[in-house]
C-alpha cells in the first residue's frame, strides 16, 4: 500500500478515511488533525495555561508530544497511584512520564496518593465499600479529584486527557446499553469550566482510533509504558472496545460513525440533561464542586478510610490521615 | 502435532511472548483473522518497521505484534 501524499511505502491505513500514508506524512497528519480539532471544538486557546494528565501510556504521552510540537507550553500531571505487583507497575509508568518530561524540557507535577492522602489505590480499595473487589472505581474517583484539585490550585485554564475515540465509542456504548441520558448528556470533547469549581475539560484526541495513537507514539519513538494496570483486566472498557472492534473489522469507519452522530444529536439538543452547574455546592470539607449533599465522594472515602483504620487500631486517631486534602 | 505444523512453508506473529504460527502467501490481515486476532486490535511490526496489513507474509517472516487496546474503568 502506497502513501497517498507521497507514493512512498504506507505504514498505516486508516480505512475509516480510506487514507494511508507513510511514516513521514503520518507524523505530519496527526498534529495537523489534533490542531484543527482544538479549534473545532474551541478547547483551548494558546495563550492560556494548559494541564495535561499524564498516565505513561500511549496516549498521553503522544498528545504531550503532539502538544509541545504544535508550540503549546503543555504542563504535565502524573498522579501515582501506588499500583506495582509483579510488574511494577507504577514504577514503570512513572518512569516513563518522567524520561519523556526530562527530554523534552517540559514540567511534570507529581502528586503520590499515598504519600498526600495516606493510603494507596489498592489499600483504599480494600478498605471502602465503593472500592471492594473494584479498585478501578475508587481509582477513578481518586484521579478526577486530583485532577481537578491540581488544575484549580496551579491557576490552570484547562485539563486535558488523552481519551481516544476508542475510549468514547466504548464508554458512549456502555452507557447507551444502560441508557444513562445523565452520563449521555456529559459526554463531550468539551467540558465547560463550572461556577462551582469544575475547571475546563478537554480530550484532543478524542477523533483518533487508538491504533493511530499507538502508531504515533511507536514511529516518534515515545518509550511509553505498554503493560497495562493489573487491575485492567477483564475492565467492561475493554470489553466494549473489543466488541466495537469486531464491528470495525468488518464494517470500517462504524467507531468513527457511531461516535460522531452521538456528537451531531448532542449538539441537536436529543441529550440535553441537567445545566452544567445545576445541583453543584461546594464540599462542606475540601470546597470542590460535588453533587453530594454535605461531602464529596473523595472526601467520604477518606473519612471512611480514617474510620477503619482507628477501629483496626483500637481506636487510636490515625495520624496520617488527618485531612482529605491537605498539601 | 501442534495446530498449524503442518503448514509449510510459514512465519510466526509474537505477541506478548506467545507464538502464532501462520502460513505464507496471504495478507497480514489475513493471516491474524486466520489464528482468531481482529487485525483492528494490533500494529505489525516488521524488522523494526510498521507495515501495513495489505502486505503478503513470507515464508520465515517474524513479525511483533502490538496490542493497541488499553484502559480500565476510568
Ligand atoms: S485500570 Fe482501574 S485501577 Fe488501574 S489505573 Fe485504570 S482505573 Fe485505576
Ligand atoms: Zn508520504
Ligand atoms: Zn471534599
Amino acid at each position: 500500500m502506497r502513501c497517498r501524499k507521497c507514493g512512498q511505502k504506507a505504514v498505516i491505513n486508516m480505512r475509516q478515511h480510506k487514507l494511508a500514508l507513510c511514516c513521514e506524512h503520518f507524523l505530519q497528519w496527526v498534529p495537523e488533525q489534533t490542531e484543527r480539532f482544538i479549534q473545532k471544538y474551541k478547547m483551548f486557546a494558546r495563550d492560556e495555561r494548559v494541564l495535561l494528565a499524564v498516565s505513561g501510556g500511549k496516549d498521553s504521552l503522544a498528545l504531550w508530544d503532539i502538544l509541545l510540537r504544535l508550540g503549546f507550553a503543555a504542563d504535565g500531571l502524573y498522579i501515582e497511584l501506588g499500583i506495582d505487583g509483579d510488574m511494577q507497575y507504577g514504577q514503570r509508568s512513572q518512569a516513563c512520564a518522567r524520561k519523556f518530561a526530562d527530554a523534552h524540557g517540559a514540567h511534570l507535577i507529581t502528586v503520590d496518593v499515598h504519600r498526600k492522602y495516606g493510603a494507596t489505590i489498592p489499600e483504599l480499595a480494600q478498605l471502602t465499600r465503593r472500592g471492594k473487589d473494584k479498585p478501578c472505581s475508587v481509582c477513578g474517583v481518586s484521579k478526577r479529584y486530583i485532577m481537578n484539585y491540581v488544575a484549580r490550585e496551579g491557576g490552570y485554564a484547562v485539563l486535558l486527557t488523552g481519551h481516544n475515540l476508542d475510549d468514547e465509542a466504548a464508554v458512549l456504548f456502555q452507557n447507551t446499553l444502560h441508557w444513562q441520558t445523565g452520563y449521555l448528556a456529559r459526554q463531550a470533547p468539551v467540558l465547560p469550566a463550572t461556577d462551582a469549581g469544575f475547571v475546563r475539560k478537554v480530550k484532543p484526541l478524542c477523533r483518533f482510533y487508538e491504533r493511530e495513537t499507538a502508531a504515533y507514539a511507536l514511529l516518534r519513538g515515545i518509550d511509553y509504558l505498554y503493560a497495562e494496570c493489573p487491575f485492567s483486566v477483564g475492565a467492561n472498557t475493554i470489553y466494549y472496545k473489543e466488541l466495537l472492534g469486531r464491528l470495525e473489522a468488518e464494517r470500517p469507519g462504524s467507531k468513527l460513525q457511531f461516535y460522531l452522530s452521538f456528537l451531531q444529536a448532542r449538539e441537536d439538543g436529543y441529550f440535553a440533561g441537567a445545566k452544567d452547574d445545576e445541583g453543584l455546592r461546594s464540599c462542606e470539607r475540601c470546597g470542590q464542586p460535588t453533587t453530594a449533599p454535605g461531602s464529596c465522594a473523595f472526601c467520604r472515602m477518606w473519612a471512611a478510610v480514617r474510620e477503619r483504620k482507628r477501629e483496626s487500631r483500637g481506636g487510636s486517631e490515625n495520624p496520617v490521615v488527618t485531612q482529605a486534602c491537605g498539601r | 502435532m501442534e495446530p498449524g505444523k503442518d503448514i509449510a512453508p510459514n512465519a510466526v506473529f509474537e505477541l506478548r511472548g506467545k507464538e502464532y504460527r501462520v502460513a505464507a502467501g496471504q495478507t497480514v490481515r489475513a493471516s491474524l483473522q486466520a489464528v482468531d486476532l481482529n487485525p483492528e486490535l494490533y500494529l505489525c511490526v516488521l524488522c523494526g518497521e510498521l507495515v501495513t496489513d495489505d502486505r503478503i507474509v513470507e515464508a520465515g517472516e517474524s513479525y511483533r505484534l502490538v496490542a493497541v487496546v488499553s484502559g480500565g474503568d476510568n
